[in-house]
């Protein structure tokens, strides 16, 4: 069994897993990771508007259509397309983006929505717990050896849809659960060689456990800790800290926790992360659906326009894929002063990463309730992410029942008009 | 993905619970019903049962499944050093009869009951945990705690129960948390649409949301102190209604979940007719219910699993045993004391969690007890136990005032180690920034003070070693583990550091987040 004072090799990683008793069929076929020689981009940011964020508010109005909702479009800076006017700085970054209008998706309900949106599976299909897009990225374009989580997660809302699933505790999110402090108790209280002494007694421990109760546990606490060693011992890991920043650029972001989480990402990404998530919850608007809206576009229109102008402006954007979704839509109609769930007609947002911006994808029909032209499909958006950031997602992989399957369901056809 | 089955099975379990039986204190019936059942299924799949558990292993477990902590080293060296052949079943009583199950149960059921939502977050939680509490410690019948939290009315100073209502937002989030809890099924799918696999109708659901349109919210304000509560409201009063109501709940009658309209006035209370039904021993869900979420508690699965979707399609592990033992709850009186002194004096909760002769993969058919991952309660007060070690006779006992810190330390401990909600006790859940805090925080000191207390009052290392292992693991070390952590002592220029960094180890290891 390796020790924790040395770099876990891939090999080594392997030797452990198994003598850890992890019984995920998985790690050989790792080290046949295929390269992400056609890659557009290198990392992606995923802004989840947690709760489900009604698409006739935002990017896809009805202003014929008055029970369709009381805020006005406004034109962009691209002729011809137009969006909410709770959204006056997004309009004005039109050409760095890609509405898809036409997502089409099968679970109403938030927790199988999310499992359904973040696996590209729908739960309990098949009997398998699904890998999370960042759990499949960490695998597949992360670096092995890299100090810090390539799957890192300002979450509002953490549940099992982020999860590793089949892929096993190395590709877990790193929960940030409030970006201004980072992650906390990176300083070990004593000496580096007293660390090394301790973290020795803990390896005799852990062995005399892992082989008497080989239950899968062992190994995920290990790897746990490992990762936890490794990140107090990076340099990299002052990525975490805000404080680094200047301040008029941490007012920029806007002091909510999504504000700061936008700026997080962009200085992960900047350091080697591959896929951030930033959480901005209270879309569920079932009740009072105008006011909450109003206010969370605010904070959205403000962090993020300031992330893509940010990574503009250091040339990111075109390696950095930015992603605006939720796990559904809301009814384009209104139930009392609320809006309810709503999976066959919704929006999401493409920018960067090697999208062509500046366009509209799809179409719903004149009331916003149904998908009039160019449906996607949870399987089609994952396929869509998975070729944008080169990760094969078509290549039958063995999983733990030992029954290959793709990362991506098959049905699943990327959305190319996005780049072509 | 689960199959559709046809419905008519949801009869059947009417027929199960419906007498109810004279109550019976004798523990062992409900021990045979386990003990036979799940030996006949396991003789059936031709799988080998392993060993009974050692006493180190049972006592810590069995510590920490009824009293949420593990126990102290003294506990453990009386209990390995007794030679009584009844020391098991005295040390069960003893359990259920400390304030240590009470306050567990508290803490699950405050868990059930409260949403971990940043609406609930904004009320006061304690009146809740303290009424919780004093009906556990008194073994208060489940169908009364039931009922008690269902008509919950007045101030949350004078009633903590009403924080139940006070921390829900509107009558579909009560809806889905009393069937979930209280009736161990999942209705809220059809709150949209038809549910694809329970079958409940949306007319269903509306008819169970009906029963909680009449709760208004209680406001009073006395001087500078506000006070607020809830009460169902029967005729027209100025108090705003407490639960926000879709139109979809206005409209409907009140109705019981595949049942029959309520014979309720529409001017007249809602509440006391729900919980009648809800806690009746006739009710085909609620003593089912009862039993999975108790059996979760000990084995760390339901007989159904998930613990609330006992759907028909989603079958039990042994039907007969949930079948049995249900009738049985229900008999007793809904006597939870009881449920638990049965299963943990069975065989089938004593077995050791080490597998054997190729029972490994097992984890349903209970061959071996499974190793769980300590809730954050029970790895908090696990850790204070530990801490405990530092406490002497110069140490004043705490006062009221350094009680209540200790209380807001606990909550901010456990939110930080919470989870998902419902997650698989199996998993280990914590992620880098929990074991960060485990290894770098502050309670490092906490882990000094309480080393060097011992090193004070032991004279050898091997003693020392042995007295840390006792108040961590539950157990004394192996020659191997006392021969590395000694060596790791004499190795040392400072002995005293030496000792914290054991200790340190000790409660960094999995086996000391595991209750197994």
């Amino acid at each position: 069994m390796p020790s924790f004072r040395t770099p876990v090799s891939r090999r080594a990683a392997l030797r452990l897993a198994l003598a850890g008793g992890s019984l995920t069929g998985w790690l050989p076929v790792l080290a046949a990771r295929p390269a992400a020689a056609t890659a557009r981009a290198r990392a992606c940011i995923v802004l989840w508007m947690d709760g489900g964020p009604p698409h006739t508010d935002t990017f896809d109005m009805k202003p014929d259509v008055a029970e369709c909702g009381v805020y006005k479009d406004i034109p962009t800076a691209v002729p011809g397309i137009r969006v909410s006017e709770l959204l006056p700085k997004f309009a004005g970054q039109m050409t760095h983006a890609a509405v898809v209008r036409g997502m089409s998706t099968v679970e109403n309900e938030h927790l199988r929505a999310r499992v359904h949106l973040r696996t590209g599976y729908r739960s309990g299909q098949g009997g398998l717990t699904y890998p999370s897009l960042g759990s499949i990225a960490s695998e597949s374009i992360g670096e092995p050896d890299f100090p810090v989580p390539s799957y890192v997660a300002v979450a509002d809302v953490r549940d099992r849809s982020h999860g590793p699933g089949f892929l096993g505790p190395r590709h877990q999110p790193l929960f940030v659960q409030d970006p201004k402090r980072g992650v906390e108790n990176l300083r070990a209280m004593v000496p580096p060689p007293a660390v090394d002494g301790r973290l020795g007694l803990l390896d005799e421990l852990e062995r005399g456990f892992a082989g008497e109760y080989q239950v899968p546990l062992s190994h995920t606490h290990r790897s746990v800790y490992e990762r936890a060693v490794r990140l107090m011992r990076t340099e990299k890991a002052r990525a975490f800290d805000l404080t680094l920043e200047p301040l008029k650029t941490r007012a920029a972001y806007g002091e909510s926790s999504f504000g700061q989480g936008c700026l997080l990402a962009r200085r992960l990404v900047e350091t080697g992360v591959k896929y951030v998530e930033v959480g901005l919850g209270g879309w569920d608007t079932h009740f009072e659906n105008n006011e909450a809206v109003k206010r969370l576009c605010g904070t959205l229109d403000q962090s993020m326009t300031t992330l893509v102008t940010d990574l503009k402006l250091r040339g990111m954007l075109d390696s950095t894929l930015v992603i605006w979704m939720g796990e559904f839509g809301r009814t384009p109609t209104f139930k009392g002063k609320g809006r309810d769930h709503y999976a066959r007609a919704w929006s999401t947002v493409f920018m960067g990463g090697g999208v062509r911006g500046g366009r509209v994808i799809g179409r719903t029909d004149a009331s916003g309730a149904t998908v009039a032209d160019r449906p996607v499909s949870a399987a089609d958006f994952f396929a869509t992410v998975c070729e944008l950031l080169g990760i094969d997602y078509e290549t039958d992989r063995d999983t733990p029942g030992g029954r290959p399957l793709p990362r991506v369901e098959k049905s699943g056809k990327p959305v190319r008009e996005l780049w072509t | 993905m689960r199959r559709l089955i046809p419905s008519g099975i949801a009869l059947a379990l009417v027929a199960v619970v419906a007498p109810a039986a004279a109550a019976d204190p004798d523990p062992t019936t409900v021990t045979r019903l386990i003990d036979g059942a799940v030996t006949k299924r396991l003789g059936a799949e031709k799988l080998t049962a392993s060993p009974a558990a050692s006493d180190a292993e049972f006592l810590r477990r069995v510590s920490l499944d009824i009293a949420g902590t593990i126990p102290s080293p003294d506990r453990v060296a009386a209990f390995l050093a007794s030679p009584d052949p009844d020391k098991r079943r005295k040390l069960i009583d003893e359990l259920l009869d400390s304030p240590g199950y009470a306050r567990r149960m508290t803490d699950i059921w405050s868990g059930l009951l409260i949403p971990n939502t940043a609406a609930a977050a904004r009320q006061k939680h304690d009146p809740m945990a303290t009424w919780l509490q004093t009906r556990f410690a008194a073994n208060v019948r489940l169908d009364a705690l039931a009922r008690g939290v269902l008509t919950a009315g007045g101030l949350q100073d004078e009633n903590g129960a009403v924080t139940f209502y006070l921390t829900h937002e509107s009558v579909d989030e009560i809806t889905d948390r009393v069937s979930r809890v209280f009736l161990g099924v999942q209705i809220q799918c059809a709150q949209c649409h038809k549910h694809p696999f329970g079958d409940w109708t949306q007319a269903e659901y509306w008819g169970m949301a009906a029963f909680f349109t009449k709760v208004k919210s209680v406001y009073v304000r006395e001087g500078a102190v506000q006070k607020y509560g809830a009460r169902e409201e029967v005729t027209a009063t100025k108090a705003k209604a407490l639960l926000m109501v879709p139109p979809s709940a206005k409209a409907a009658a009140p109705t019981f979940l595949r049942g029959a309209k309520a014979a309720v006035p529409a001017d007249g209370p809602y509440l006391p007719a729900l919980a009648d039904w809800v806690a009746s021993p006739d009710n085909p869900y609620f003593a089912r219910a009862g039993v999975n979420r108790v059996w979760y508690q000990f084995f760390g699965r339901g007989l159904v699993t998930p613990v609330d979707d006992m759907t028909d399609d989603n079958a039990p592990s042994h039907p007969e045993l949930l079948a049995a033992l249900a009738k049985e709850f229900a008999g007793s009186g809904f006597d939870l004391k009881h449920l638990v002194r049965g299963i943990c004096n069975s065989a089938t909760y004593q077995r050791t969690s080490k597998p054997a002769a190729g029972n490994a993969a097992d984890m349903t058919l209970y061959s071996h007890a499974a190793v769980r991952v300590m809730t954050p309660f029970q790895l908090n007060d696990s850790l204070e136990s530990v801490f405990a070690l530092a406490d002497n006779e110069k140490t004043p006992p705490p006062t009221d005032a350094t009680r209540k810190t200790k209380a807001g330390e606990r909550g901010r401990f456990v939110a930080f180690f919470r989870g998902e909600d419902d997650p698989d006790p199996t998993e280990f859940q914590a992620g880098i920034p929990q074991a960060l805090y485990l290894m770098n925080s502050g309670h490092h000191y906490r882990i000094a003070k309480a080393a060097n207390e011992v090193v004070a009052r032991l004279k050898t290392s091997e003693a020392v070693v042995e007295r840390l292992f006792l108040a961590t693991l539950s157990r004394p070390p192996t020659a191997a583990e006392m021969g590395a952590m000694t060596s790791h002592v004499a190795r040392a220029t400072d002995k005293r550091t030496a000792y914290h960094d054991i200790l340190w180890a000790l409660v960094n290891s999995t086996e000391f987040i595991s209750n197994h």
